[in-house]
């Protein structure tokens, strides 16, 4: 036997349980906590989260709840601003909010060490906050500006088109960080607004990674109503009717496409997420081996199942060379074909369901990868037990199941909306696309 | 995982053992000189497996930029015994993160799975390292390198700004300097690279004692050690060509440019040269940036996004280098605003630093979030494994990374005026500012 002669086989795997971390679960009046008590990290992930998504943002006042969110940090009655961000920087800890556009998240990444002093100055941040006027001016610019800049941005740009092309006339199809006249009108009392609505009225759901809870029950105040995520939201049921779109950029060295296809309420969870997986889930799926490595195309093609309160999508995004554009939207429309008419083998189906239970287990990896699970757990609105039935339930997915679930998303051709944002010689050679000249920023 | 509190240094000495503050870390060299270091915990779900092979861009010829990535990207394609797409397909299988990347002084693969596929990930490892040859052709040398292109459009070309840093090192480095051109090449470069290229770049560069392998996780630390030699004992080792040298760079002069992009923001990017990563001089790059920039307490953020507001967005980031770092400062203005008066406000805050230096508090504090930078990678156990392998490749010491969190702890507010004199000197850096292209100058 020569040298090579043994490694011509791959080893076989070992057995191996995984077994996802025990939560602990705080409930009761004006109480939300979901905690995984792991103490062999450095750092402790945090999220408090608030019903102050984007989609909450009155008419013509979009951009406030990002703007609200950005200003978090501007002082409260006893800290001014430079003050507050000294104390929170010489912990070493990091607070930062995000907007998305269901909820507000408001994350702390802190050093055990330092909880005990960090806890009450969130508390002191969540009910105290004075929103200075002159910052509230500085915020305003700074995402005027960044909204400009976005302009000129072709992955923004195309992310933002295919948006709010999809949901149009719902609280989903303006950007999170809102419109140019939407931040014009917003004001320092219309913040102050949403501040009490969304911070002050209510104690936060949190979620958590670190080695205790304890501390952060103060910020749970007697009597405090408890912020209810919305659950069983309704799903937006009418979509616009799948259309190709052009926005033209001059110059642009590759065209940048995106395409979303609305998953309806009656396709089940595992099934969809086992076809997701194999379409453009991951580097070995039919559309990158298609696109990237039989035709080099592009540097690489995905797909995601997108899960919102009120809608579910999957959501494609590719960037491909000028000349190929064209014939990418054909592969990708016969790799849709291939999976609705012929499905997946047994073995596909398998595999794709040993990727998921991996992928899932690698969150295991960092305080904040499991706490961001967690956190898109509620926010999907899936049940208190998804993680630790996530293994059996997608490894009993069948190839039939998936192939339906196939048939539902990708085999319903009128309802794709499609953006591609790339240099205008190339919007003259496809073929029925409507050409866009207004940004969603108006 | 064992948290990061503490930890001092030891010198590793053969088969050795770093035990510091509750992590322990195995390092042995194999006979064909692969370096293999082991940090195992009993109980844990997840491992680690991280290769860097200490070659990178600088060890690229003129005419042929990009290669050290384009080869990157070759050794996903197969090998003697694991098909076209196979690492991948195998990997996937099992749920794990696999990928690799390219920089100035190294390529790293690397991959986190759950501990059953431990031999598997060895097994394609080895097998790429020893057997990829046999795998090589045209076919899939012209693939990757439409893939490449398109890398490199998708970075670059089609991006805002996307030149940024192509140009600035350009600007920094002469011509003759290892870190002149960019990691991911020139457009006309990558066109004429071949097949002899490919050969002789892997003959060259991918051998075992120019490597240093990192198990970190979930392991047995003498099972991992057994299955490392199974797998890695029979491939020879090469001759390696002498690594790269440059001098120092001193400038002389500032260096200015502007260019005009498709963008509505004008930008500035400055750079100064810095010592070699490790460096006293480096750690303190770390603090002084983070000292100027990170957080709105910031000096820099203070003054022209909160007092004066010019920009929307003040950045820094330090490039930590085998023959010269780089300290790179990066301000995003308001639209029309004048890129030499944001650039008098930003010498005006440097000058101000002399002037004023940091008390302790101000210092404090910048140690403080260098330090919570370090822990939080040291937590992740994909980074972990990775700064393991750094600090082998670059120091002979495993747990080097470790070590850092600590000796940031160590910077010494009185050392940083010197510094500041010596390495923060407009008339040394390289400066670079992207206006809209129907901005007048």
């Amino acid at each position: 036997m020569t040298v090579s002669d043994w490694r011509a086989e791959a080893p076989s795997l070992t057995r191996a349980d995984l077994t996802w971390p025990k939560r602990e679960d705080v409930a009761g009046p004006g109480k939300d906590i979901s905690w995984y008590r792991i103490s062999t990290f450095s750092m402790e992930q945090v999220h408090l989260i608030y019903p102050g998504g984007s989609r909450f943002d009155p008419e013509g006042l979009f951009g406030l709840h990002d703007t609200l969110g950005q200003l978090l940090l501007s002082g409260t009655k006893t800290l001014q601003m430079a003050r507050l961000n000294e104390k929170l920087e010489r912990w070493g800890s990091r607070i930062s909010v995000t907007v998305l556009q269901d909820v507000l998240v408001f994350s702390v990444y802190l050093l055990p060490e330092y909880r005990h002093k960090i806890v009450p100055l969130v508390r002191e941040i969540l009910t105290d906050t004075t929103f200075p006027g002159k910052e509230v001016k500085r915020v305003k610019d700074r995402q005027e500006a960044l909204l400009t800049a976005a302009l000129n941005d072709p992955r923004k740009m195309s992310y933002y088109l295919v948006t709010a092309l999809t949901f149009a006339n719902t609280p989903y199809e303006k950007p999170t960080r809102g419109t140019f006249s939407g931040l014009q009108a917003v004001s320092r009392e219309e913040v102050r607004r949403a501040y009490r609505n969304v911070c002050s009225s209510a104690s936060p759901r949190v979620v958590g990674v670190g080695e205790g809870w304890e501390e952060w029950l103060s910020l749970f105040g007697p009597g405090d109503g408890k912020s209810e995520i919305p659950e069983n939201e309704p799903r937006f049921t009418t979509f616009r009717e799948g259309k190709r779109y052009f926005y033209p950029r001059e110059g642009a060295a590759q065209s940048e496409i995106r395409m979303i296809l609305p998953i309806p309420d009656s396709a089940p969870l595992y099934p969809l997420l086992i076809m997701n997986n194999s379409f453009g889930g991951r580097f070995t799926s039919r559309l990158n081996l298609n696109l990237r490595e039989t035709h080099g195309y592009t540097y690489g093609v995905r797909t995601i199942v997108v899960r919102k309160q009120s809608a579910r999508y999957l959501y494609l995004t590719v960037a491909v060379h000028n000349d190929v554009t064209a014939r990418t939207l054909e592969e990708i429309q016969k790799e849709r074909e291939r999976l609705v008419s012929g499905g997946v083998s047994a073995r596909e189906c398998s595999e794709s369901a040993t990727y998921l239970v991996g992928n899932l287990f690698r969150a295991l990896e960092a305080p904040e990868l499991l706490a961001n699970r967690a956190l898109d757990r509620i926010i999907a609105g899936e049940p208190e037990d998804y993680f630790t039935t996530f293994s059996d339930r997608i490894r009993s997915v069948t190839a039939p199941q998936v192939k339906h679930a196939a048939e539902q998303v990708l085999g319903v051709s009128d309802r794709a909306v499609t953006v591609v944002v790339g240099a205008p010689e190339v919007g003259k050679e496809l073929q029925g696309v409507e050409i866009l000249d207004a940004h969603p920023f108006g | 995982m064992p948290a990061v509190r503490t930890c001092r240094r030891t010198v590793p000495a053969g088969r050795s053992v770093n035990r510091s503050g509750g992590i322990l870390l195995h390092s042995l060299t194999l006979d064909n000189g692969l370096k293999v270091v082991v940090e195992a915990w009993s109980g844990y779900p997840l491992v680690a497996l991280n290769l860097w092979y200490h070659v990178g861009s600088r060890n690229e010829m003129k005419g042929k930029t990009g290669l050290a990535h384009l080869f990157e990207h070759m050794l996903f394609e197969g090998s003697q015994h694991v098909p076209k797409n196979g690492h991948f397909e195998h990997l996937e299988r099992v749920g794990a993160n696999v990928n690799g990347s390219t920089w100035y002084d190294r390529t790293n693969y690397y991959e986190t799975f759950s501990k059953e596929a431990l031999s598997l990930s060895l097994w394609l490892e080895s097998d790429r390292m020893g057997f990829f040859l046999p795998s090589l052709t045209e076919e899939k040398l012209n693939n990757q390198r439409e893939v490449v292109k398109n890398e490199r459009r998708w970075r670059v070309e089609n991006r805002p700004y996307g030149l940024w840093d192509e140009r600035l090192f350009e600007m920094a480095f002469p011509p003759e300097h290892p870190y002149h051109h960019p990691v991911i090449g020139y457009m006309e470069d990558l066109e004429t690279m071949d097949m002899e290229d490919v050969r002789a770049f892997f003959q060259a560069y991918y051998a075992p004692n120019n490597c240093t392998l990192t198990l970190a996780g979930g392991v047995d630390m003498d099972d991992a050690v057994d299955e490392v030699r199974k797998y890695f004992d029979d491939i020879p080792p090469s001759e390696l060509p002498a690594p790269p040298s440059a001098t120092p760079v001193v400038r002389a002069n500032h260096t200015y440019e502007t260019l005009k992009d498709r963008v509505k923001l004008p930008k500035i990017f400055l750079l100064y040269p810095l010592p070699s990563v490790g460096s006293p001089e480096c750690r303190m790059a770390e603090v002084a940036s983070t000292l100027l920039t990170r957080g709105v307490s910031s000096r820099l953020y203070r003054r022209v996004i909160m007092e004066y507001p010019i920009a929307v967005e003040v950045t820094s980031r330090v490039y930590p280098l085998e023959l010269g770092s780089a300290m790179i400062f990066i301000l995003t203005l308001k639209k029309d605003t004048d890129p030499h008066g944001a650039i008098e406000s930003f010498d005006a805050v440097l000058a101000e630093l002399s002037r004023t230096p940091p008390g302790e508090e101000e210092f404090k504090k910048a140690v403080a979030q260098v330090r919570r930078r370090w822990l939080s990678e040291l937590d992740n156990l994909t980074d972990r494994a990775d700064m393991i392998s750094m600090g082998t490749t670059l120091f002979q010491d495993p747990s080097w990374a470790f070590s850092e969190a600590d000796r940031v702890s160590d910077v010494s507010r009185s050392s940083l005026l010197p510094w500041v004199h010596t390495y923060v000197d407009s008339k040394k850096r390289a400066t670079l500012t992207f206006l809209p292209e129907d901005d007048r100058e």
